[in-house]
C-alpha cells in the first residue's frame, strides 16, 4: 500500500510537471495533426461555402454574407488570404475530410444534419444564437396560437421546419417584407418592415462553422476569434438581413 | 463513483478514451452493486425453498462482476482498434472560461484524475479485504477499480497526445490498457464459471488450490478412530461445503465421534461451513479426483 502511494505521488508529480510545461508553451497547444493553423497563418484560408443567405452567398464568383465577412476578418487577423470553394454540404464535408478546405460555412446550426453530429467534420461551439419571431401586418389582429395558420417564410429551410413543428403552415413567398400575411423573421426585420410582433417565438438557432476533424489547434483558434467577435457577427447579420 | 459518472458526462467530448471512460464508469458500478446484493443475502439462513442457504449468491455476483469486467475490456479494445483502423481524428472543442478560450482537453485532465484517484485507493484497499473474507466478488470489484484508474490514466495520456497533434495517441493508449482489462476479465470469468461448476476451492486470486482442503483431510486422518478418509469440498461463495467419507478403525460410539470430528472441522477454519461426514466400510475406487490442479 505504501509503495503504491509513492508510485501514485510520482505519477501525479509527473502530470503536474507536464501540465506546467504545456501551459507555459501557451498558444501552441493544442496542435493540429495536419498543421492547418500553421498553413493558414503563412498562406491561404480555404473556405468551403454553401449558399445560404444571409449567412453565405455566392454571386458571380464573389462570396459575401455574414459568415464570409467574419472569416475574411479572421484571415486578416492571421495575415492570410482567403479563397472560396463553392459546393454542396456532402461535397464539402468530403473535401474537409481530405484536408482540401480549412473551414466550411453555410449558415449551419447546431442541429444541421450531416454537420452538427461532428462525425464528418469538427464543429465549433455556437458563435451566435438567433431567434425567429412571427409578426403580423399592421392592422391585422395578432394571435398566440400558430397551429393551422399560414405563415410566410423567405424559403423552405430551417425556419419552415421549426414552424411546422409548432403546427403552422409555412408558405414560401418572394417579397417577405411586403407580404400580406403573418411572416416569420428576426425581431429587427419585423420592426424595420412595420410588422407587429406576436408572442410566438420559434426555438433559438445556434450558429456554427465546421472544420476538418481533429484539427484542434485550428478549431480552438477559430472558436476564440468567433467568441471575441460576437457583437460584430450580430451587427453583420442585421446589415445583411435588412 | 456516481459523481464521477456525472462529471465525466458533463465534460464529455468526442475524445475516444473519454467516452469509453464514461461507459466504463457505468459498467464499473456493476461489481459494487453485485457485492452489496451478495453481502445482503449471503448470510441469510437456509429456508425450505433454499435448503443450502444463500451462500452461492456470492459466486453469482462474481460471475456478474467478471462479465462486466470482460465486457468493458473487450468493448474498449474493439472500439479503440476500430478508431485506429479508420483513422478517426478526435476533435475536442474549447469553452470560454473567465473570458478566456480554454481547450476542453485541459479540463478533461483534472476530471479524469478525479475519477481515477478514488478508484486507485479503493482498489488497493479491497484486495487484502477480499483475501481475508474469501470474497471473490470484492476481488473482481477491486480489479474493476484498477481497470477504471488505468483507463482514466490512458485517457489522460491520450488527451495530452492529442494536444501534441498526435491523433492516434488516444486510441493507442486505450487499446494498450484494454488488453490488461480484458485479461483480468477473462481470468475472473473463468474462475467464476469453474467455481459454479464446483471446482475444488482455490485462493481468492484463483491461482492456487486452497491448502485448507489438505489441512482438513489430514486433521480427519489424524483422529485416533479414523482409518481412511476421502474428502471433497466445493466453494459456495465465501464458504465451503463438502462431504467426507471415513473408514472407522473403531466402530463403537460412532455418532459421538462423528459429532466431535465435525466440531473440530468447524473450529479449524470459519470457511468450513457445511460438512457431511459419512462412516463407510470401505472407500470407493479412487477416480480422477486425485488431480487437484485448479483450472482458473
Amino acid at each position: 500500500m505504501r509503495k503504491d502511494v509513492l508510485v501514485y505521488r510520482k505519477v501525479l508529480g509527473l502530470a503536474i510537471v507536464a501540465l506546467a510545461v504545456i501551459s507555459s508553451a501557451g498558444c501552441d497547444f493544442p496542435r493540429d495533426p495536419r498543421g492547418t493553423l500553421e498553413a493558414v497563418r503563412s498562406g491561404t484560408m480555404r473556405v468551403g461555402i454553401v449558399d445560404n443567405q444571409p449567412w453565405t452567398r455566392m454571386e458571380d464568383g464573389r462570396a459575401s454574407g455574414v459568415e464570409v465577412k467574419l472569416l475574411e476578418d479572421f484571415a486578416r487577423e492571421l495575415g492570410a488570404e482567403t479563397s472560396f470553394v463553392p459546393g454542396t454540404t456532402p461535397d464539402l464535408l468530403e473535401a474537409a475530410r481530405q484536408g482540401e478546405i480549412d473551414v466550411m460555412v453555410g449558415g449551419y446550426t447546431s442541429t444541421s444534419p450531416g454537420v452538427s453530429e461532428g462525425k464528418e467534420a469538427g464543429v465549433t461551439g455556437p458563435y451566435l444564437s438567433t431567434r425567429t419571431l412571427v409578426g403580423v401586418p399592421p392592422g391585422t389582429p395578432a394571435f398566440e396560437d400558430p397551429s393551422g395558420r399560414e405563415i410566410a417564410v423567405g424559403r423552405i429551410g430551417t425556419t419552415s421546419a421549426l414552424l411546422k413543428e409548432e403546427g403552422a403552415l409555412p408558405v414560401p413567398v418572394d417579397g417577405l417584407s411586403n407580404a400580406d400575411m403573418p411572416v416569420a423573421a428576426y425581431g429587427w426585420q419585423l420592426k424595420a418592415w412595420g410588422f407587429e410582433p406576436t408572442p410566438i417565438e420559434l426555438p433559438s438557432e445556434d450558429h456554427v462553422m465546421a472544420v476538418p476533424l481533429g484539427e484542434n489547434g485550428w478549431l480552438v483558434e477559430l472558436e476564440r476569434f468567433l467568441r471575441e467577435n460576437r457583437a460584430e457577427a450580430k451587427e453583420l447579420l442585421r446589415k445583411e438581413s435588412a | 463513483m456516481a459523481s464521477a459518472v456525472v462529471i465525466l458526462a458533463l465534460v464529455l467530448g468526442s475524445s475516444q478514451a473519454m467516452k469509453t471512460a464514461w461507459i466504463e464508469d457505468l459498467l464499473g458500478l456493476i461489481p459494487p452493486i453485485a457485492f452489496l446484493v451478495a453481502a445482503r443475502f449471503n448470510t441469510r439462513g437456509p429456508t425450505a425453498r433454499f435448503p443450502y442457504g444463500f451462500h452461492r449468491i456470492v459466486s453469482v455476483g462474481h460471475l456478474c462482476s467478471a462479465l462486466a469486467l470482460f465486457v468493458m475490456g473487450a468493448y474498449l479494445l474493439v472500439e479503440s482498434v476500430l478508431k485506429l483502423i479508420t483513422a478517426e481524428y478526435p476533435t475536442i472543442n474549447s469553452i470560454e472560461l473567465f473570458g478566456r478560450t480554454v481547450w476542453l482537453g485541459w479540463l478533461m485532465l483534472p476530471a479524469l484524475a478525479y475519477s481515477a484517484v478514488p478508484a486507485f485507493f479503493l482498489g488497493r484497499a479491497k484486495i487484502p479485504l477480499a483475501e481475508e473474507l474469501h470474497n471473490k466478488v470484492l476481488y473482481a470489484d477491486a480489479k474493476m477499480n484498477k481497470a477504471n484508474w488505468l483507463t482514466a490514466g490512458a485517457a489522460m495520456v491520450g488527451i495530452v497526445g492529442i494536444g501534441f497533434g498526435l491523433w492516434w495517441a488516444d486510441a493507442a493508449a486505450a487499446a494498450i490498457i484494454s488488453l490488461d482489462i480484458t485479461k483480468d476479465g477473462v481470468s475472473n470469468l473463468r474462475r467464476a464459471v469453474v467455481d459454479l461448476m464446483d471446482q475444488a476451492p482455490t485462493t481468492v486470486d484463483g491461482n492456487d488450490p486452497d491448502p485448507l482442503g489438505d489441512k482438513l483431510a489430514s486433521m480427519l486422518r489424524g483422529l485416533d478412530w479414523v482409518e481412511e478418509v476421502d474428502l471433497r469440498l466445493r466453494e459456495e461463495g465465501q464458504v465451503y461445503f463438502g462431504e467426507a467419507l471415513v473408514v472407522p478403525s473403531d466402530e463403537t460410539d460412532i455418532p459421538d465421534k462423528v459429532e466431535d470430528a465435525l466440531e473440530r472441522a468447524r473450529d479449524l477454519d470459519w470457511r468450513i461451513h457445511d460438512l457431511a461426514l459419512t462412516p463407510v466400510r470401505e472407500l470407493p475406487e479412487p477416480d480422477e479426483r486425485g488431480a487437484k490442479e485448479p483450472m482458473g
